[in-house]
């Protein structure tokens, strides 16, 4: 289907779309570093808010030099894009700090600049999120978020009104509507895991209302849509910086009803309180977004998974977790004994490297666990 | 990995040489406390179970026992328990890469049967504390919580966006919130506040604010002794301390500080240390190198430092902790509550914020006129490999900083409290060619 070949396009290019709207429309674009980061603030100021991706396998020679030591793939990986041009185009970069090693890349970029070592590039923002249950917590979210509006009103020279706020967040409230209606023909076996990790990841590179505009079409022609027949799993360990995980389970027999992770639907939840203070409702939000393992508690992280089982009625869930991802495999055996305790079967695909296209055949494990545990 | 022998197993278990009279005095202390501590737990007293990032004075202000999970950590491991206990996580589905130096003393909490449990085992805490720094840390605490149906606190420390490093170290007793802002202090002070509601309320002990205030103050003094200590040692040569000798001087009294008995301790260590300075004794006869180690100690083979002593000359003079015991536990101010938020604040700026962490080596080698420095650092990414506390650009920074002063280095990638991953024979070779190559060879 058309529209879904577009959004594979833009998923395996992700610089194409800013380039041109930078292009075409002389705006400035902000990287966005960290899913904390209410990027509809960012919009509200007319700037161009893209996700800032690692990418496995992708050359780390612009960073290898800063980065021998305790620096794990995925801080390599971004140091890397960030070095090497790959996000030239980038006027302003605002990180969060969740995952932790996020701060660590701030306070590389701030020593880097300080000591002239790093040719010009953008202007770097830190974003400080917090996420426990805490009244202190809200107090210091709010404060967070205010400031990252005070440094974007100096960027683009302009006040963010109230009403501009607003209307970002309605737009991205939207696109997470309009996902989670593509999320429920996805549970219908209607879209496959990869296609709506692809959705997912663009809305974080388009502008909103564009974005929006494919979804609706893509609605619109839902019947066109295949279905498949492979069996229901869900998805549950680290962040899938590109397809190829997934396709590998698919290629298996399996279907990827849900995914557990930052990139897929994780993100769609909870969706933005629209009629109260709009800085309250993106501090609000953004504290208690879906919970991931970097830093969030193991309790909310089998409530969320559980959750997931009972809406989407899995066969089994398959975990997949990397080496240097510790927080994630820290829960693991947690989240296992609770799919225990429910009755549903999982598989855990090893301690696996990042962007390891050389270890255990991921679709061979799969087909295997399928037809022996599965059936 | 080699498997060492029966031979090896028994050098490596002897005790480094105590050159400090009191050294067993302070171990005694430490056990002689942790029973006592049993004994009010079994009577039904209250105690927490923190780590090491989380300010012990505020519990100590509550009258409130308090065992560092990185203290405990390196009981275990010095009873070379660390292997059983780990395996035993791994057995539960937690694979073997994730954070041994944290994760030990829950472990340590799975071997009920363990009839040679370190000092008997560590009882049951009612509450636990951490914060959450590096995402592992939480995961942790969160586990010992869910486990055995504890309370948990989390603390969240705000990263400092724009320290003011200029003359840093100079002003750090003093003015640390100019350093790192105050939104880092407030921050700390608002969530050591619902601390100490937290504390009131799941453990019946009453926080008292003049307390803690006596608490600062005696812990400065104490501080300030490990900081004229350090300068006796920076300025002697041969060295009167290895740091075998000064790690468990320090950090047992660490552990106790903020009471009077640590204080005294501390002044103890400097008393002894001058006398041995003033009567020319030192580790070694012929001192040819002085080393830095670079990282956490070496909890499970403390043996390891003086060998190099016994065949080079070559002694290791500076760890973390002296060092860190000067320039970070120090800190004044007129709130307590504030000021501690200053002192925790500090701590972990030194070892981790850049460029504070590598000017603050800098200025260390220079103190201590070190000729080379042998860094632990966290290994890579393998699925046996750790990368624990993430950061990029550290070794980087670290290294242009040591080429320029002439000062050459060797990472050994060694697990602090893992005897799973150590080898013996192939680390001390490593550092006894860095030494005999990098170090005495590289002399003019």
């Amino acid at each position: 289907m058309e529209i879904l070949n577009r959004v594979h396009a833009l998923y395996r290019d992700p610089h194409s779309y800013a380039r041109a709207w930078k292009a075409q429309t002389g705006g400035k674009v902000a990287g966005c570093l960290g899913l904390d980061i209410p990027q509809e603030l960012i919009a509200a100021a007319g700037i161009l808010p893209v996700r800032v991706l690692p990418l496995p396998g992708a050359p780390l020679d612009a960073a290898r030099s800063f980065c021998e030591g305790a620096s794990g793939p995925v801080l390599s990986s971004l140091a890397a894009r960030l070095l090497d041009g790959t996000y030239d185009y980038l006027d302003y970069l605002v990180i969060a700090t969740r995952p932790a090693y996020y701060g660590e890349l701030y306070a590389f970029f701030r020593e880097l600049g300080r000591t002239e070592a790093r040719p010009s590039g953008p202007a770097v923002l830190l974003f400080d999120l917090h996420h426990d249950a805490k009244a202190s917590t809200r107090r210091f979210n709010l404060d967070s978020v205010k400031g990252l509006k005070a440094k974007l009103e100096e960027w683009s020279g302009k006040g963010l009104s109230p009403e501009s706020i607003q209307a970002a967040i309605a737009a991205g409230n939207q696109s997470r509507r309009l996902l989670r209606q593509l999320n429920q023909l996805r549970m219908q076996c209607r879209l496959q895991g990869s296609d709506m990790l692809a959705l997912a990841e663009t809305a974080n590179l388009m502008e909103r209302d564009e974005h929006n505009g494919l979804l609706e079409d893509l609605l619109k022609r839902k019947a066109q849509l295949p279905h498949y027949h492979d069996i229901r799993l869900i998805y549950s360990g680290s962040d899938t910086d590109d397809l190829s995980i997934y396709r590998a389970i698919e290629a298996a027999g399996g279907y990827i009803v849900a995914d557990d992770q930052d990139r897929g639907t994780r993100q769609l939840l909870p969706l933005i309180e629209e009629h109260v203070d709009p800085l309250q409702a993106l501090a609000q939000r953004y504290t208690r977004r879906a919970p991931s393992s970097w830093g969030f508690r193991t309790g909310e992280r089998i409530r969320y998974l559980g959750e997931l089982v009972e809406e989407c009625h899995p066969a089994a869930v398959v975990f997949y977790i990397l080496a240097a991802d510790h927080p994630t495999a820290w829960d693991y055996p947690a989240l296992r004994d609770s799919l225990e305790q429910a009755g549903i079967q999982s598989v855990r695909l090893g301690s696996r490297l990042y962007g390891d296209r050389q270890g255990e055949p991921l679709t061979e494990r799969i087909r295997e666990f399928l037809s022996r545990q599965v059936g | 990995m080699q498997k060492e022998t029966a031979e090896q197993t028994s050098a490596r278990e002897q005790l480094p040489q105590k050159n400090l009279s009191f050294a067993r005095e302070n171990s005694a202390y430490n056990r002689e406390w942790f029973f006592d501590l049993k004994t009010r737990v079994e009577g039904g007293e209250p105690y927490a179970y923190v780590n090491a990032d989380v300010p012990t004075e505020i519990f100590k202000a509550m009258d409130l026992p308090v065992v560092v999970n990185q203290w405990w950590s390196a009981v275990v491991s010095a009873k070379q328990k660390s292997a059983e206990y780990l395996g035993l996580l791994n057995e539960r589905g937690y694979a073997k890469n994730l954070c041994q130096y944290c994760s030990l003393g829950f472990a340590s909490t799975l071997a009920r049967a363990d009839q040679d449990a370190p000092w008997g085992g560590l009882p049951g805490p009612t509450v636990v504390v951490s914060a959450a720094r590096c995402g592992s840390d939480q995961k942790i605490f969160d586990l010992w919580s869910r486990e055995y149906d504890i309370p948990y606190f989390t603390i969240e420390p705000a990263v400092a966006a724009h320290p003011d490093i200029d003359d840093w170290v100079e002003r750090g007793r003093h003015e640390w919130e100019s350093i790192y802002g105050a939104r880092v202090i407030d921050t700390l002070v608002e969530q050591y506040r619902e601390l100490i509601a937290f504390l009131e309320k799941h453990t019946g002990k009453r926080f008292d604010m003049d307390k803690l205030e006596w608490i600062m103050q005696i812990s400065n003094e104490q501080e300030e002794y490990y900081a004229s200590t350090r300068e006796l040692i920076a300025k002697t040569s041969p060295a009167p301390l290895n740091i075998a000798d000064q790690i468990p001087a320090i950090m047992i009294p660490q552990w106790h500080r903020g009471t009077e008995w640590a204080r005294d301790r501390a002044r103890m260590f400097y008393e002894e240390t001058r006398r041995k300075v003033e009567a020319g004794e030192g580790v070694v006869e012929r001192e040819r190198a002085r080393l830095m180690w670079l990282g956490t100690g070496l909890w499970h083979n403390l043996a390891f430092y003086e060998h190099f002593q016994r065949e080079y000359g070559a002694v290791f003079v500076w760890s973390i902790y002296l060092a860190v015991a000067s320039d970070g536990y120090p800190t004044y101010g007129d709130d307590p509550l504030r000021t501690l938020a200053g002192r925790m604040t500090k701590i972990f700026g030194i070892m981790y914020t850049p460029p504070l962490n590598t000017q603050w080596i800098g200025n260390e080698i220079r103190r201590f006129d070190i000729d080379g420095v042998v860094s632990l650092h966290a290994g890579t990414e393998t699925p046996e490999g750790s990368v624990c506390q993430q950061n990029i650009g550290y070794n980087y920074f670290l290294h242009r900083m040591l080429e320029e002063m002439g000062t050459p280095i060797c990472y050994i990638g060694a697990n602090t409290v893992d005897s799973r991953s150590w080898d013996d024979e192939a680390t001390k070779q490593r550092v006894a060619n860095f030494i005999e190559l990098g170090v005495l060879a590289a002399r003019p």
